[in-house]
């Protein structure tokens, strides 16, 4: 890379972080520093985190996990009066492909709004982007943002009606019809099928050339975000641009028994995954839904993927030229 | 068997039956959810193009395919005709599904051909291949500008752009996959 290549991505990359930081002071949001190293995690089937080992004569031999996600520091930081905060950190996720857009390390925005619900997040997000329009070289960023929810999507891109989907056998039905090829086994569930379709007749559909809020995700893809009352679906959404995730928000479940029951069904999947990849399952923290059960404030929490971002604001479709050292290059 | 996520472009394997080949592969990772491998297979009989998407730890029934080095003979207007070149034998192969080698593939040169069984799969192309310029306009005098091209005609019939500097007789070396002009050759 020439000198003056190098010195205008080091630059933007700073230029966009101090831009997301003087955005969130400005909107009362304190920023945290919350630690890397876990010895405990939140259960998601689907992230393998990397752990590395404390060899300490008081705390002893114990497992420590890089986070892959501040989300188990901050939510407590908010059980505890702190009120709306960000955080700008390092996350890790390991077992994930290295390559255009994903990377073993990256950089995650995650805030925390109180008193707020996944729709006040949409307002952020869209002033966020708005804020960032200075580095948008190509202008897909900060084009009139699309607002879709799951449903509309996938009824406009392949003509399916979500909603009388709901049990097992039948999205199995309606993903035959449409041409996958989906055999039924004993661990075949219905969020697998329904990425399956998801995935291939309507992500590719989202329209590349501005930002679209996919909102209101089906509550059979388990997650921490309320549930929406009398209908399938939970108060959730994701930012696309460029046609790839950006950003995911929930309004945030603040009913203990339910974050419990999310903690049980999780651990019984993430304990099948680690399982069947024959890995060790990591420390579960099962009294951490307890601190939902003294008035936790009503939150709203995004987690953005800000080298993606990056990405989108250059038009790059390769992560690899907004990350200064690459593990595709490094290892 | 083998699991979705060691699936790689130019691969084939069996969907319904049918052998297909990955012709693109992408790894997906949605939010809350496993990891997938979103697919573009083409059928290689009928040119057919079925988009999927399998979980990585899913498992497919990948074919054994073997590679056999032919010549190319030439091409009657409806299919392709090559000879083994270990054997000798002669035998076609369809226009459709391979429409796109028609103008990549010259006359006396020797490609892979991937088989499943006696069927060709696959018709298999370097990725850069030096063909020569047989037709060129020349260009237009005090057309300068830096990054102008025109449309030439190669040996094989494929049209495409190439800078104005490009002459008649002269060789170029071609990407096959985008059929884009990479370089002049000096012979």
């Amino acid at each position: 890379m020439y000198a003056s290549q190098l010195q205008e991505t080091l630059r933007f990359r700073a230029q966009v972080i101090q831009t997301i930081r003087t955005f969130f002071d400005g909107r009362d949001h304190i920023e945290v520093d919350t630690p890397v190293l876990s010895p405990d995690l939140i259960p998601e089937a689907h992230i393998a985190p990397f752990s590395t080992r404390l060899h300490h004569e008081f705390f002893g031999e114990r497992d420590l996990y890089m986070v892959p996600s501040p989300e188990v520091f901050m939510k407590k930081l908010i059980a505890d009066g702190s009120g709306s905060i960000y955080q700008i950190s390092r996350c890790f996720r390991n077992e994930e492909q290295i390559g255009s857009l994903h990377n073993p390390e990256f950089t995650m925005l995650e805030w925390y709004t109180v008193n707020a619900d996944y729709q006040d997040s949409i307002i952020i997000m869209k002033e966020l982007l708005q804020a960032l329009s200075p580095f948008d070289r190509r202008g897909y960023a900060t084009q009139p943002v699309l607002q879709i929810s799951v449903a509309e999507a996938c009824w406009k891109y392949a003509q399916i009606d979500l909603e009388r989907h709901q049990t097992l056998d039948s999205i199995i039905q309606t993903a035959v019809s449409l041409g996958l090829s989906v055999n039924r086994s004993e661990n075949t569930t219905w969020d697998d099928v329904f990425n399956r379709i998801f995935l291939t007749y309507v992500e590719p559909e989202l329209s590349a050339d501005r930002p679209v809020i996919l909102t209101e995700f089906p509550k059979q893809i388990q997650c921490l975000a309320k549930d929406i009352p009398g209908t399938p679906w939970k108060e959730r959404w994701e930012l696309y641009i460029m046609g790839f995730e950006i950003a995911n928000c929930f309004s945030e479940e603040t009913d203990g028994k339910h974050v419990a029951s999310y903690y049980q069904n999780a651990y019984a999947q993430l304990e099948e995954v680690c399982r069947s990849h024959g890995r060790s399952v990591p420390y579960i923290d099962f009294s951490f839904p307890d601190m939902y059960l003294q008035n936790y404030p009503d939150c709203s929490g995004t987690a953005l993927g800000v080298d993606r971002l990056m990405m989108s604001l250059l038009g790059l479709e390769d992560i690899r030229g907004v990350i200064l050292f690459p593990h595709s290059d490094i290892l | 068997m083998i699991k979705a996520g060691s699936l790689e472009k130019g691969m084939a394997i069996l969907i319904k039956g049918q052998p297909y080949i990955v012709v693109e592969r992408e790894f997906v990772n949605p939010g809350k959810g496993s990891a997938f491998a979103r697919l573009k297979l083409k059928s290689p009989q009928t040119g057919q193009v079925l988009r999927e998407t399998m979980k990585t730890q899913d498992s497919v029934e990948d074919i054994s395919v073997d590679d056999k080095n032919c010549q190319y003979l030439y091409f009657d207007g409806d299919v392709y005709h090559f000879m083994d070149t270990d054997t000798y034998e002669q035998f076609t192969i369809p226009f459709e599904g391979f429409e796109d080698k028609q103008y990549l593939m010259k006359e006396g040169e020797t490609y892979r051909i991937l088989f499943w069984d006696h069927t060709p799969l696959d018709i298999s192309m370097p990725y850069k291949v030096v063909y020569e310029v047989t037709e060129a306009e020349d260009a237009v005098k005090g057309d300068t500008v830096t990054g102008a091209t025109k449309q030439v005609t190669l040996e094989t019939g494929l049209r495409i752009k190439v800078p104005i500097f490009i002459k008649q007789g002269e060789k170029v070396l071609i990407n096959t996959e985008t059929k884009e002009y990479l370089e002049r050759v000096n012979s």
